[in-house]
């Protein structure tokens, strides 16, 4: 829909009527990871770190002749105009044959792409590198400025300490560290 | 399991330091840890001491605001629950991979960041601190590393080392320096060692090492320890024997000679024959002593015979009070045979509590220059088994508050003979032991030829600047634990360790002879018998029953 950045976009979530099966909260939650297929076969990998609520009658507070429910009757052809908009943190690209690229993506996103969850194995696709686990983003993830990225590198190390049991140890560093400056740091 | 990971270079060439949680507080100071290292294409466990500790992430101070509350449930309530979030940071002293003909051979490159570091073997450790494992022949046990649980670590000293290049014992006083002592001794008792040990003892503390005797560790394949404690009643010196440097400091101890007397002196002495080697008797130097007088008198020693008279008057008076005591230790026939002081297997005690510290000096002086020319006469076989002198084996002595016989800054009879024995000592199997609580009154030539140091508590601060002067091998950081150690844990350095440890003291076999006395117990004893006060007394004197305050105040009311 727009973009506040080269790598922070904002999508608006479908809503029921416009595609055969809606999306549930849970599917675009905080730190999900999504993915925007473009033309030529490769994929932005990002994930969700904000969402805004979008309702025009916000403020429209005076009195009406016809109430929602019978709008349904009497202007069946009335769109509702209220949205939830996401923010999208581009954290990195996989290629049409697979090859994962984590950082900046080159190449900005258009108006109207459409963006998919990611499922867990394509999550664990797109950490799964040659010596075992990789999330190379991170840093650029903590460096954004976002109140909420600490929160969402919190959420996706916990996340990828249990995809990853084998490098539970070494993402736990990560994560202890992280909270140890977002939460104790802060505080004190 | 590693411990930690190294981070870097320390600031000389021979640290590193080391990042480490340290969730069980497995790495104290003194702590030995190891990193693997290739060293000329072998891989080798280089092993290292830690000898600091910093912190690097600590709860902040806010969270400590009520005492009652832990900054941990603080964290907590804020989504922080990690069990042990501190990480710290070490001083590790490298001190090589262990080789067993090289000893610890440094490989000159700190490590690179990211080594893991992980405590050393109880085994390897045992192995590589010791010159000689404990219980093989020489093994001086004398207790278990410090940092790791008790007996697990033996440490133990090679007596090869530390009875030919010396040793040094320093402690504060109820550190624990003469129950180190008796330890030492006890080792040199067993019977792989059997040693020839004299223990001079000015305040009567080592009595109970007689026990060795009676104790079955001190026996075995027809060896038999013996203890002889000798008391002070039954030492006896020959006369002839001493050295004028010696009579000089005993006649002159109470008062100083005046120029004169020392004039008189000396040719007395002369005239006995004491520079030719001849026997002489009491009577003999007094007479001689007269005899100066009738060759024309000393020079200088006054304008007429009235004044040379008070001379000779106050140095006869002073010959009496000294040398030629009845009941003293010195004698014109009678004299302690060294072959009976000093044998294999043998502990001699020389006890010289109450004694006067100048006679002290001069009965150590004594014992030392005579078992000392002894010792070198019967290595070079100038001396064959008849004479009286024969020493055979070598010698160690131990010295208790040997700052009495080495002080610093001034001269005793003991004093030059003690340097001679540390400079020369080694050639021929006779070797010192120096015990003091007050190292910074000890002569610092003599502390720093001492090759074996056993340091306990030292809290003075003086006594803490002479141990850094002297003792060159204990690391300065680990002296900085000085003031910290308890009763019977010691730094050990030098010769007979292979790199310095903070050693457990081990319990001694035999009971120790210097404890605290009990005074509240004494004074208790003491009350109890008393005579009873006779309260009638107090009612025919009414002045007896008032208080000590009610007579001294009685008057102002």
């Amino acid at each position: 829909m727009k973009s506040n950045s080269h790598v922070e976009y904002v999508a608006q979530v479908d809503r029921p009527g416009e595609v055969d099966v809606a999306p549930e909260p849970g599917d675009y939650a905080f730190g999900t990871f999504v993915a925007v297929p473009r033309s030529a076969g490769d994929s932005a990998i990002g994930v969700v770190f904000d969402a805004t609520l979008v309702n025009p009658e916000f403020g429209a507070l005076g009195p009406r002749l016809t109430t929602s429910t019978e709008l349904q009757t009497l202007a069946p052809d009335q769109l509702p105009e209220t949205a939830t908009l996401i923010g999208v943190l581009l954290l990195g690209s996989r290629s049409a044959g697979g090859e994962v690229t984590q950082g900046v993506v080159a190449h900005a996103l258009s108006v109207g792409d459409a963006v998919h969850r990611l499922v867990d194995a394509e999550f664990e696709a797109f950490h799964s590198a040659d010596d075992g686990l990789r999330a190379a983003y991170l840093p650029l993830l903590l460096a954004h400025g976002h109140p909420l990225t600490s929160e969402l590198a919190l959420a996706i190390t916990q996340r990828l300490v249990e995809a990853f049991p084998a490098h539970a140890g070494a993402v736990a560093v990560l994560r202890d560290s992280i909270a140890w400056r977002t939460r104790i740091e802060a505080a004190g | 399991m590693p411990v930690g990971t190294t981070k870097g270079p320390g600031e000389s060439p021979h640290t590193y330091t080391l990042v480490a949680p340290d969730a069980d507080d497995q790495l104290k100071i003194g702590e030995f840890v190891a990193y693997d290292a290739r060293v000329d294409g072998e891989l080798r466990s280089v092993l290292g001491r830690i000898d600091a500790r910093r912190p690097l992430k600590l709860y902040p101070d806010a969270f400590m605001a009520d005492p009652q509350v832990a900054p941990s449930r603080v964290a907590g309530l804020i989504g922080f629950d990690h069990a042990t979030p501190e990480l710290y940071e070490f001083d590790v002293a490298v001190l090589g991979y262990f080789d067993d003909t090289l000893g610890f051979v440094n490989p000159r490159v700190a490590p690179r960041a990211g080594r893991p570091v992980y405590l050393v073997p109880d085994d390897d450790l045992a192995h590589a601190l010791s010159r000689i494992p404990h219980g093989k022949p020489g093994a001086a046990h004398i207790g278990s590393l410090l940092t790791r649980a008790r007996d697990r670590v033996p440490i133990t000293l090679d007596v090869n080392e530390f009875a030919s290049t010396h040793l040094a014992i320093i402690a504060g006083t109820g550190a624990g320096k003469s129950y180190l002592a008796g330890v030492i001794v006890e080792e040199l008792m067993q019977p792989s060692v059997g040693a020839a040990v004299v223990v001079v003892d000015p305040h009567g503390e080592y009595g109970t090492l007689d026990e060795i005797a009676n104790h079955p560790g001190f026996r075995g394949d027809g060896y038999r320890a013996r203890t002889l404690v000798v008391r002070p009643e039954q030492i006896k010196i020959r006369r002839d024997l001493l050295h004028p440097s010696d009579i000089y400091q005993l006649v002159g101890s109470t008062h100083g000679l005046s120029g004169p007397q020392r004039e008189v002196l000396r040719l007395a002495l002369r005239a006995v024959g004491i520079d030719r080697g001849r026997r002489w008797t009491y009577r003999q130097l007094t007479e001689a002593v007269n005899d100066v007088e009738l060759s024309g008198g000393p020079r200088n020693a006054g304008d007429d015979g009235a004044d040379y008279m008070l001379v000779k008057r106050a140095l006869m008076w002073r010959l009496n009070a000294t040398l030629g005591r009845q009941d003293g230790i010195f004698d014109d026939y009678e004299h302690t045979s060294l072959q009976e002081l000093i044998r294999p297997g043998q502990c001699t005690v020389v006890q010289l509590n109450e004694v006067p510290r100048e006679e002290q000096q001069v009965i150590a002086a004594t014992l030392l220059r005579r078992s000392f020319d002894g010792r070198v006469g019967t290595a070079k076989q100038r001396i064959g088994s008849d004479d009286e002198r024969y020493l055979p084996a070598p010698v160690f002595t131990l010295i208790e508050e040997a700052h009495h016989f080495a002080p610093a800054g001034e001269e005793v009879p003991t004093t030059n003979l003690l340097k001679q024995i540390l400079a020369e000592g080694r050639k021929f199997g006779f070797a010192v032991g120096l015990i003091s609580q007050r190292p910074g009154k000890l002569d610092q030539d003599v502390l720093s030829q001492c090759m074996t140091q056993c340091i306990l508590r030292v809290v003075n601060p003086v006594d803490q600047q002479a141990i850094a002067g002297a003792v060159e091998s204990a690391g300065r950081e680990l002296l900085a634990e000085l003031p910290a150690l308890s009763k019977g844990q010691a730094i050990v350095a030098g010769a007979a360790v292979n790199t310095t440890v903070l050693c457990r003291v081990r319990p001694r076999l035999t009971p120790h002879g210097g404890e605290s006395p009990d005074v509240v117990d004494a004074w208790r004893r003491a009350r109890s018998q008393l005579p009873p006060v006779d309260r009638s007394l107090e009612a025919a004197d009414p002045e007896s029953a008032r208080t000590p305050e009610e007579r001294l105040f009685g008057s102002i009311q």
